[in-house]
């Protein structure tokens, strides 16, 4: 939605803030690279992975393979030499967009406080204002989000049929509710913009 | 959506820069990324008005892939890489 600010703004409760910095926090570990030791300015060059002899693999984890996708679909030798030159770089950028949302939630809500004390979880309305850079930084969390979400889920364009043949106490049922709401929240901001 | 035959015009080759730089940024059909959204990628990062990259979202979807740029090499991977970070499976392919 927009705010009276003119600018796009997304609305959250506490609980929203928490889940989501919950899930921000698992994207950051599992897009930031293996190695630790990434010189920054050798990947900003795209210059990481120049040195090694080793030929980096689609990665065996389904929901990172769909975050980190071949870019050849028939040339495994190509697709090898582009995720060399590029995986490192695309793995940083969307790690910088998670942590950006992660820095606006945690102006909302102190992320440190436990989520029991009732005082903390008041259902109370949260709102972060973005700017254009904020813009893209949030879509494109929640869109890999969902994208990993979504993958493990295994959903496919049957997806409502699916869910409903799941159990009332399946635990999926839960994942496809927080699925649903990123896309909610993701079809809400394209519609301020 | 097939990829777009592509006229090698020997006589005047000049005359479809294309015919030089036959390669193309593909983008798949998935079941998850918003319609909306993929919508959105295409006019932001391409400057598509926002029929074009409706009908070319619609491509994607239905006919379960589209051609969304074509250039050098250089260029699709430039555009692949940028569709990968937007999160859109993309793919490169040259246009033989």
């Amino acid at each position: 939605m927009r705010g009276r600010s003119g600018r796009p703004e997304i609305v959250l409760e506490d609980m929203h803030v928490r889940v989501l910095a919950d899930l921000c926090g698992q994207l950051v570990e599992m897009v930031s690279p293996d190695d630790e030791a990434v010189d920054p300015l050798a990947a900003e060059l795209g210059l990481t992975g120049l040195g090694s002899t080793e030929v980096p693999a689609t990665p065996d984890d389904p929901a990172l393979a769909r975050l980190l996708p071949d870019a050849y679909a028939d040339d495994v030798a190509a697709a090898a030499e582009f995720r060399r030159y590029t995986e490192t770089d695309l793995r940083l950028r969307k790690r910088d967009n998670a942590r950006i949302v992660l820095a606006d939630l945690a102006e909302l809500v102190d992320l440190t406080e436990p989520a029991e004390d009732d005082r903390v979880v008041s259902g109370r309305e949260h709102r972060v204002v973005l700017d254009a850079p904020g813009v893209q930084a949030w879509l494109g969390t929640l869109n890999d989000l969902r994208l990993v979400i979504g993958t493990r889920l295994e959903v496919t364009e049957d997806m409502e049929e699916f869910e409903a043949k799941l159990a009332d106490d399946d635990p999926r049922r839960w994942l496809f509710a927080v699925f649903h709401w990123l896309g909610g929240l993701q079809d809400s901001l394209l519609g301020a913009l | 959506m097939s990829v777009a035959p592509i006229e090698v015009e020997k006589h005047q080759p000049d005359e479809d820069v294309r015919a030089e730089t036959p390669w193309v940024c593909i983008v798949w059909n998935d079941p998850i990324n918003l319609m909306s959204y993929v919508t959105y990628v295409f006019q932001s990062y391409f400057g598509y008005p926002k029929r074009k990259a409706e009908k070319l979202m619609h491509d994607v979807h239905n006919k379960g892939r589209a051609v969304v740029s074509s250039g050098t090499r250089e260029e699709m991977e430039r555009d692949t890489t940028a569709m990968h970070g937007f999160g859109l499976w993309a793919t490169i392919q040259h246009d033989k």
